[in-house]
């Protein structure tokens, strides 16, 4: 299909360094106490040419205030109350190894940068960015995926809440050293942009570098049918790439199938709100009610030529009018395809008298403050006016079921201009060399050199790695001198435990375990099942040390043992050797060992 | 150096290892070129690591969508810029913030524009560090001119020397037909966060009123909800970068201005019927601050060819007795002492010990809990415009608020 040729997805992987936070020596991690409130307004700049950023000024035109709940991890720089300090050189140094494990060139000068970002995200009104890394690309199994820019960044806060009046942010994660990774559009389909998400992410996971926890690698797509870029913000799920490339791929083609019908009757013109409070005094609709009741009018307006066009079939032109009245706080919509409904049915004919709609023309119904009403009906011509001119290009965001809503507008060069707080870092040969040294190996080579370092099989090297066990896994190795002991304690036994147990055990309370048991004389065939009884029966070390079944028979002692059997009891064969051993000792003992002795006493 | 490409805009296409590239050159000195790319990131580029395939100058300036200021109906306020970071803008030549040249950041900005009659003076731009009495002097009258065709006057300023011009023009103004209110911003209005607006917001509505004082208008805490009036000889800069630096010292605030509106809690003084200005000033005073490795030697530098010398002294008011013998003799030679404490909070008070009343023996005159910058600023005032009989007396007579007789033990806060 030519709609396909034409397709094209590219990639923001945007990964928490945990640690420190980029430009405060604040810990990223926080116990989520909330110490302080405080409410905030952000204004519009302009960049260095004295132009705005059409997305920020889109913002502004919103007008909500901002609240903050600041918590443990939060200092007067997260509350833009005092300048950055330095910035984070662990941060920075993975960064830059980061961007030489995809091939990327680094920068002679890390220059950070204030992208506007006035949703209310960041208490500064702008995001810290920096250019680290650039004209890379990552190696996948349907070829090279090039990588543009790697970036590193401040997170931006969490939103709590949104309505008319203000945001809410919690600003914990605001701050958090964020390495964005950015693709061309080189990806083929979503099984592609799974598979290079899934890679890009694992090099900084694999190492530890990353936060855990469902936000710590987040992903934004890009989409392009052909008809402009859309930037799809905030895939947090992997999971959700492909029901949300799969939703913009029909919203697209949906969207040009409309517009080759009823470009050419549309008007923008025709759209304008006219205050119908006075039909709905009575009205049974508990929407509308609801409505009037906080002192908001109702608005009606022609929707010229969409008649069958706002929902009908695939047809959702109306979910694209009511994206916008929700962002202004407006709620959604009701039109004539799906009225009556809601409660509203006898408002219906003298709404239309008013309006006069021609016979293709559609109409909808408002609930909305006065001082919005103007600002809307102008974003609802311009959007529509756009979208069927086919320039489809906006950033959208990813709703919990893969649904794509209209967000703003792109952001353009305008939103970015220099941090003169912060100092360009020069990126010498010595923080190079450094960088070179911790660079970051891709999953399948480190699996390759674990299997071959370790002599285990592929499968449980992969586990291991996976499961960021690597560190616990050399050090329990080192003990029991027994790869694939501690293979099995790791990959096996630790699932055991917590399946059993109560409460999940951490390989590094293992690791201290497996120490103790040998330091009180357990031997390693002893070791799964005293591990065991530690965890899930909650049996001490002391008590364990007393347990025999746990303890081996020295050569010695089997020597004696089995001489003792011979000399009393003259049936004692090869063939009952061991369970008569069993009998008599409850502690372990070699078998191999046993059989030796006996064919020695016995020759004697 | 920096060269600014401000006037006209270079288009850059260019190779850096290995990747193509196309972009503005915002600014290039020695050793690197400064380029805002297409993508709106900015590269530093060291100037052999760059290979420029076709650089193309475009003439004039890219226009700004702002517009000049459009006044508002109602009240007459007048709008004084003298610097600081309240009306500046980033330079991208130099990385650093310079002054506005004009008044459209505020068009928009501001939710009561409207609601005046707005005329802006811009004066010579000085940071605030580098203020003068010579500066103060200019202002000061800037102010007398602004104060006789409008309702009040509001001064942008730095927010570092504030205090001390807010104290300068209080002394100078011995009357005043309106309310003369300082304001400053800590954030920079080239942020979208900064304080600037609000400032500016509630310090036209305090011009707006039937004050009689010279105050400073900032904000009250970390939120961009409320607007404090704080009486300039009573006022100082307590945090290097917090919104909310700004402290009444011993007493609370005026007034607070908030959406609601004004809400006076202090009586104050009430405007003048006409203006006097007395704008001479005395340079020859120092403000010495105490310190237990103060040399006499040090001591004596500070004061020398003085009229008069502000101590910063220790807790209740003291220096070291090793400068009782410095200071009498420097008394006898006409010098005056005036004693403040580097507590900041609370009051002098020269009987308690011994060090005290010696101190006093030897010339020394305590004010009180008048803070040692306004001290500083009144003597300069004082010296300037009363005879030397008269000015011990004027030093420790209450002039403009800037001795609280009264602290009282609730209310307030301490730091």
């Amino acid at each position: 299909m030519s709609n396909e040729r034409k397709q094209k997805i590219g990639l923001e992987v945007h990964i928490q360094l945990q640690g420190e936070k980029l430009f405060c020596r604040c810990p990223t991690e926080s116990s989520y106490e909330l110490k302080e409130v405080v409410e905030r307004s952000l204004r519009l700049s302009s960049g260095e040419t004295g132009k705005f950023d059409q997305a920020a000024k889109y913002e502004t035109q919103r007008s909500r205030g901002f609240i903050y709940h600041l918590h443990g991890n939060n200092c007067l720089v997260d509350v833009d109350e005092e300048p950055p300090h330095d910035v984070n050189n662990q941060a920075l140094e993975r960064s830059i190894a980061l961007s030489m494990s995809l091939n990327c060139s680094i920068v002679d000068y890390a220059t950070f940068m204030r992208k506007i970002v006035i949703d209310g995200s960041n208490t500064t009104g702008f995001q810290r960015t920096a250019i680290i890394g650039f004209g890379g690309f990552l190696e996948t199994s349907r070829g090279k995926v090039r990588i543009s820019t790697v970036c590193l960044e401040e997170d931006a806060a969490r939103k709590l809440s949104d309505n008319a009046g203000a945001a809410t942010y919690s600003l914990e994660r605001l701050g958090i050293p964020l390495v964005e990774i950015s693709t061309e559009p080189d990806i083929i389909d979503a099984a592609h942009a799974i598979e290079t998400a899934e890679k890009i992410g694992k090099l900084a996971l694999l190492p530890g570098w990353a936060r855990k926890g469902a936000e710590a690698i987040r992903q934004d797509v890009n989409f392009s049918s052909g008809f402009g870029r859309v930037e799809i913000k905030g895939v947090q799920k992997i999971s959700l790439i492909e029901t949300c490339l799969d939703y913009e791929s029909r919203r697209h083609s949906t969207l040009a199938e409309i517009s080759s019908k009823i470009k050419s009757g549309f008007d923008p013109e025709k759209i304008h709100f006219i205050d119908v409070t006075g039909i709905f005094e009575d009205t049974k609709s508990k929407i509308i009610l609801s409505g009037l009741r906080s002192g908001n009018k109702v608005y009606a307006t022609v929707l010229p030529s969409m008649k069958g066009y706002l929902k009908n079939g695939n047809y959702r032109l109306g979910a694209e009018i009511a994206d916008i009245t929700r962002l202004y706080g407006a709620g959604g919509i009701m039109h004539s395809d799906e009225l009556p409904g809601y409660g509203v049915e006898k408002e219906i004919t003298p709404i239309i008298s008013i309006l006069k709609p021609n016979k293709n023309d559609a109409f909808a119904i408002l609930v909305s403050g006065e001082e919005k009403i103007q600002i809307i009906a102008e974003e609802i011509r311009n959007r529509i006016s756009r979208i069927l001119s086919l320039d489809l290009s906006e950033t959208r965001f990813v709703d919990d079921s893969g649904i794509t809503h209209y967000l703003r507008p792109l952001p353009g060069r305008e939103r970015m201009y220099p941090e003169t707080d912060v100092a360009t870092v020069p990126i010498g040969s010595s923080i190079i060399e450094q960088c070179k040294k911790i660079v970051p190996k891709s999953e399948d080579q480190m699996i390759a050199d674990l299997t071959k370092a370790y002599a285990i099989s592929k499968q449980d090297a992969t586990s291991i790695i996976n499961k960021g066990f690597t560190d616990s896994f050399k050090k329990l190795t080192e003990l029991t001198g027994d790869a694939r002991l501690s293979s099995r304690i790791l990959n096996q036994l630790i699932p055991e435990i917590t399946k059993k147990g109560s409460t999940p055990v951490l390989p590094g309370a293992v690791v201290e375990a497996v120490e103790m048991s040998f330091s009180i004389g357990i031997v390693s065939s002893g070791l799964e099942r005293a591990l065991l009884r530690h965890f899930v029966d909650g049996v001490s070390f002391a008590d364990l040390s007393g347990m025999p079944d746990l303890q081996a028979v020295s050569h010695n002692e089997l020597e004696k043992i089995i001489k003792d059997l011979i000399s009393n009891e003259n049936d004692v064969t090869m063939a009952n050797l061991i369970p008569r051993i069993k009998a008599r000792e409850n502690r372990i003992f070699d078998p191999k060992d046993a059989v030796n002795i006996f064919k020695m006493l016995s020759q004697k | 150096m920096v060269r600014s490409k401000h006037n006209s805009v270079t288009r850059l296409k260019f190779t850096y290892k290995g990747s193509e590239f196309e972009g503005v050159l915002i600014a290039e000195d020695r050793d690197t070129y400064l380029v805002k790319l297409s993508n709106g990131y900015n590269l530093t580029i060291p100037r052999d690591s760059i290979n420029i395939l076709d650089r193309n100058e475009l003439s004039g300036p890219e226009q700004s969508e702002s517009e000049r200021i459009l006044s508002g109906k109602g009240k007459k306020i007048t709008l004084i810029g003298s610097g600081g970071t309240i009306a500046s803008r980033v330079d991208y030549s130099t990385g650093a913030v310079k002054p506005v040249d004009g008044t459209e950041f505020l068009r928009g900005n501001i939710s009561n524009f409207e609601h005046f009659e707005l005329e802006l003076k811009i004066l010579p731009p000085v940071f605030s560090e580098d203020m003068t009495a010579l500066n103060w002097q200019t202002i000061a009258r800037s102010v007398h001119a602004g104060l006789k065709d409008s309702e009040g006057v509001v001064v942008m300023h730095g927010t570092d020397t504030m205090a001390y011009t807010a104290s300068a023009l209080a002394f100078m103004f011995e009357k005043q037909s309106g309310p003369i209110i300082l304001t400053g911003s800590q954030r920079s209005s080239d942020r979208p966060s900064s304080d600037a607006f609000l400032n500016i917001e509630g310090s036209l509505e305090f011009a707006s009123t039937d004050l009689g004082e010279v105050c400073i208008a900032m904000h009250k805490g970390l939120s961009d909800t409320t607007i404090n009036l704080l009486r300039g000889v009573r006022t100082r800069k307590m945090h290097s970068s917090r919104r909310d630096a700004f402290k009444s010292i011993g007493g609370p605030e005026l007034a607070e201005y908030s959406k609601g509106g004004i809400k006076f809690k202090e009586s104050y003084k009430e405007r003048d019927d006409s203006n006097e200005l007395r704008d001479k000033l005395e340079s020859r005073v120092s403000l010495i601050y105490f310190n237990p490795i103060l040399t006499n030697e040090d001591f004596e530098t500070l004061a020398f060819n003085k009229r008069a010398v502000v101590l910063a002294g220790t807790g209740l008011g003291h220096v070291s007795n090793r400068f009782v013998p410095t200071i009498r003799q420097l008394s006898k030679s006409g010098i005056k002492f005036y004693m403040t404490t580097q507590c900041i909070y609370g009051s002098v008070n020269m009987n308690v010990y011994s060090t005290g009343r010696e101190l006093i023996s030897a010339g020394v005159i305590p004010l009180g809990n008048m803070l040692s910058e306004v001290a500083l600023v009144k003597s300069m005032f004082v010296f300037a415009n009363y005879d030397p009989d008269e000015v011990d007396r004027k030093m420790k007579e209450n002039l403009r608020g800037e001795i609280m007789d009264r602290e009282v033990p609730f209310g307030g806060e301490t730091t």
